[in-house]
């Protein structure tokens, strides 16, 4: 058996042993680990050891990631997500579908303080579910907009999905950020489209609500300022270089605690339930990043990715073929792969086979551009049957919607997903144009 | 039919942390079954304890780099080398929050198919699982303690403010045994669980 093949062939075993409930971090060490050992020796497998566990969760980019964990879980407890969803609602909350669409506004607001989707799905829920329910609006679109609209939690930098993939790919956290941003725009915008559409062909789903008082407007929409400065100052921060991203993620944590404490809303048993939130999250990615390192050491020396990409690149196929295949083949996985552990499987493999193909892009910018279709398709996979976690979550917590019922109130927001990920294909600077200009 | 359903509101944001997960957690592909409830009340209370620390020293990382920034900014005075304390005290914390995550089954798993199997044999897998999970648990302390000995020996240190290596490794060690203790205890309890 070629080396090759032996590679393929354990990819094979570690995803048979996740599909069997093995926990993703052990599957991915295991697997790694007996690569690893076959290739080169139990004694260098052991070596690894010694240095490779504490030296991946103590590596300064990777940092950022239980800050920003900290800083979203602050957001949670101290339910910033009622002034968000308020302030957009006093902008379109009086329209039919207009408090779906505040939905949407509110969690891309919540997710520029928020790296994580489903936390950012669940925490609107928790607002403007009681809202639509008591407005009318029926089961499948309220479900559905708060599934898609919490996809927006990892679009909208800081996104968790999106450092990883910069520490894998050894890119700058910053530029990915700042390449997301404009992406993230035209997600939510694109939500909206799909809202309005939505309800002019079934007008009772999303019925009008009573416009609210002006005054009332104007204090609703000012209360959504605090989180807008955080934004600023962190993403902000970064873009200029005035602070590192582990920076702007531990002076964003501490300006959310700042904020929720000067709005009456953090006692110390939230803040200690927070900082026990962040751990447990922490340890989870954390744990699976260690599988990963042994994962991809053994990946490594079987020199599957080199060999690949020079397969690819002596077949004749045309790039953009080969990056569609890509993107389908995170499609098919995402639909029933936990995403954290589908990146760490495969961008090791497909990154340099990518950023190897022409496109008329430099590298890097062929990095930035991979990355945010990977984010955006991994965002497709949190919402598709039959393992659409954040569908699960958020059916979960309206009760008497069928889970078929949510997984329709999502397919229109599936269908501008789909065109998003088609615009960004076929023109990459929506995602470049930002990075560009720093 | 819009006023046939209804939302359940509390459980995100206001519950106890220990029960608003269990609904995000039935559905969302996280262990349905902690293990760690198993555990005596002791030890629950041990694993909380460590966790805390962590947190109290990533809470400190926060605290250290705002006074860094501001001090940078404000007054040209950095706190020097702040960067190689975050990484290292963020890395220890990490492995303070291993056992925590293990005992409140917070490890990702992926619920594919395994949730329509019969129960002895969900049973059996979770069991198997367990045991795989104590080898990797137990190989990866056993390489710390070798690792931070070497690091001891070579008088290995930061770059910048020559922090010794060992101490981070010693100081992540204790955590990781207690990662593996646990992952003993919820193997006896599932195979245990099997035989009957």
């Amino acid at each position: 058996m070629t080396s090759f093949e032996f590679a393929g062939l354990l990819f094979a075993v570690c995803l048979v042993l996740i599909a069997l409930r093995m926990p993703v971090a052990v599957a991915m060490f295991v697997v790694g680990g007996f690569g690893f050992a076959s290739l080169a020796g139990w004694p260098a497998f052991l070596n690894l050891l010694n240095t490779a566990p504490f030296g991946r969760v103590s590596s300064y980019t990777l940092s950022v990631l239980p800050l920003f964990l900290l800083m979203g879980q602050l957001a949670t407890r101290s339910g910033l997500s009622r002034s968000l969803f308020d302030s957009a609602r006093a902008c379109v909350g009086h329209r039919r579908g207009g408090l779906a669409v505040s939905t949407v506004f509110g969690c891309a607001a919540f997710g520029s303080v928020c790296g994580s989707s489903i936390a950012t799905g669940a925490t609107m829920a928790s607002v403007a579910l009681p809202e639509m329910r008591r407005h009318g609006y029926s089961g499948a679109l309220a479900t559905g907009t708060l599934a898609a609209g919490g996809t927006l939690g990892i679009l909208i930098p800081p996104s968790i999905i999106l450092v990883i993939y910069a520490v894998i790919t050894e890119q700058s956290v910053g530029k990915l950020f700042l390449a997301a941003l404009l992406p993230g725009i035209i997600a939510t915008l694109g939500y909206a489209v799909a809202i309005a559409v939505y309800v002019r062909l079934s007008p009772d789903s999303g019925p009008p609500a009573p416009s609210l008082p002006f005054r009332a407007r104007i204090r609703s929409l000012a209360a959504g300022w605090p989180v807008a400065a955080i934004f600023l100052l962190v993403i902000g921060g970064i873009y200029l270089g005035v602070f590192t991203p582990t920076e702007a993620a531990a002076i964003g944590a501490a300006a959310t605690a700042l904020l929720a404490i000067a709005l009456g809303r953090l006692s110390w048993k939230g803040f200690a339930s927070s900082v026990l939130e962040t751990a447990q999250t922490t340890a989870a990615i954390f744990l699976i990043l260690i599988g990963a390192e042994i994962y991809n050491g053994f990946l490594a020396l079987s020199q599957l990715p080199v060999g690949l990409s020079a397969a690819l690149a002596s077949s004749g196929l045309a790039p953009m073929t080969i990056m569609i295949g890509i993107l389908l083949i995170y499609l098919l996985l995402g639909c029933v792969m936990d995403s954290l552990a589908m990146i760490l499987l495969t961008v090791p493999v497909f990154f340099p086979l990518v950023t190897g193909l022409e496109f008329g892009l430099t590298e890097p910018e062929i990095a930035i551009w991979f990355g945010i279709l990977t984010l955006i398709v991994v965002e497709i996979g949190l919402i598709t049957p039959p393992i659409g976690l954040n569908v699960y979550v958020i059916n979960s917590l309206a009760d008497g919607v069928s889970l078929g019922e949510s997984f329709r109130g999502i397919f229109p927001f599936l269908l501008v997903d789909f065109a998003r990920v088609a615009m960004l294909l076929a023109v990459p600077v929506t995602c470049l144009w930002l990075p560009r200009l720093d | 039919m819009p006023g046939a359903w209804s939302p359940r509101t509390a459980m995100i944001s206001n519950g106890r942390p220990g029960e608003d997960r269990e609904a995000v957690v039935a559905a969302g592909g996280r262990d349905p079954s902690p293990p760690g409830r198993h555990l005596g009340a002791r030890l629950q209370r041990l694993v909380r304890m460590v966790a805390i620390a962590g947190g109290l020293l990533m809470v400190g990382v926060v605290l250290m780099t705002v006074i860094s920034v501001l001090g940078r900014y404000l007054f040209s005075a950095p706190i020097p080398g702040d960067y190689e304390i975050t990484e290292l005290a963020l890395g220890i914390a990490v492995f303070a929050f291993l056992p925590y995550c293990h005992a409140r089954g917070g490890n990702i798993v992926v619920e594919f198919f395994t949730g329509r199997l019969r129960p002895r044999y969900q049973a059996a897998l979770a069991a198997v699982h367990s045991v795989v999970f104590t080898l990797v648990a137990g190989l990866v302390t056993w390489r710390l303690l070798v690792g931070g000995m070497h690091k001891l020996r070579d008088g290995e240190t930061t770059l910048f403010l020559g922090i010794p290596l060992h101490w981070a490794y010693f100081a992540a060690l204790p955590c990781a045994g207690l990662l593996t203790a646990i992952c003993v205890l919820v193997a006896l309890r599932y195979a245990h669980a099997l035989r009957r």
